[in-house]
């Protein structure tokens, strides 16, 4: 009974089964290929980083308590892309090729036509400010910030403390507001 | 410096509490306090106008950041459920 209890409370959602792996992922993919884009180069690799995740969640199946279904997935990611990069480029660092993926998303390919339809271009002083920050800083607020991760997931999704990821997003949000404080755009709104 | 105008510069940076609050509002905004600090981080924050502007910073920070997100195309997305659903049902050799 006491054991029960205990489970249920640390333990929410049920343990997925290989049958209902569909129905498990289903509502996390759009994060996950997110994230990926965050991680890869372009849409091309992200997808494939992602195909490469559920692969290895699906053979993980039988460990996983249903706990934290996002972090779990998303350190599967970090696993999968650290293993593609390794394969990809050998006698890299670890840490190197962790930034690599977001330290490029600035020179990324053009969008297509449809992506750019779909999407409101960001103010100029957003991308200007982000276009700042130093790769590992870049990360943070990109996964937190602009995808949506809490600061556990973030560390998931990046092998690194929780503690660390919040430090760093915060001296990142600082540096963008020291930098944009002279940015009429963004202090005409209120001042 | 003197006393006098070190006291004058505290003063103007808004003081001790001004300073412990500062630390505290990125998180604040981050919904990551107990509520007894968010508590007394919100009452800060609602008197002392140059707190409460430096927050507005933070918020309109974090928004602008929201809003550069784009949305997933939608034939990457239904490959990947595709591809879960197989494993799902053995069609997919792992
Ligand atoms: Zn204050």
């Amino acid at each position: 009974m006491a054991d029960e209890s205990q489970t249920s409370a640390t333990n929410p959602t049920p343990a997925p089964t290989a049958g209902s792996f569909g129905t498990f992922v289903g509502p996390h993919l759009p994060v996950l290929l997110r994230v990926a884009g965050s991680l890869c180069r372009n849409t091309h690799d992200a997808e494939d980083l992602v195909q490469d995740t559920l692969i290895r969640a699906f053979k993980a199946l039988d460990g996983f308590d249903g706990a934290y279904p996002r972090a779990w997935l998303l350190t599967i990611m970090r696993n999968a892309n650290i293993n593609r990069n390794r394969r990809q480029r050998p006698g890299l660092l670890h840490d190197a090729t962790d930034l690599e993926g977001v330290a490029d998303r600035r020179n990324a390919p053009s969008p297509s036509a449809e992506d750019v339809a779909a999407t409101r271009a960001p103010a100029p002083w957003i991308a200007d400010a982000l276009g700042r920050l130093s790769p590992r800083h870049l990360q943070v607020v990109q996964l937190v910030d602009v995808d949506g991760l809490t600061y556990d997931e973030a560390a998931a999704a990046l092998g690194i403390p929780a503690g660390t990821v919040m430090s760093r997003l915060h001296r990142a949000r600082h540096r963008m507001r020291a930098h944009l404080s002279h940015h009429p755009d963004f202090r005409s709104e209120t001042r | 410096m003197t006393p006098h105008a070190m006291l004058d510069m505290f003063r103007r940076k808004g003081g001790a509490r001004c300073i412990e609050i500062g630390r505290q509002i990125q998180t604040y905004l981050d919904d990551g306090l107990d509520p007894a600090s968010a508590a007394k981080v919100a009452s800060h924050l609602h008197a002392c106008r140059r707190c409460g502007l430096t927050a507005e910073d933070y918020r309109r920070l974090k928004s602008a950041l929201a809003e550069t997100s784009t949305p997933m195309p939608a034939e990457p997305l239904q490959r990947l459920q595709a591809l879960a659903a197989d494993l799902a049902t053995g069609d997919k050799p792992t």
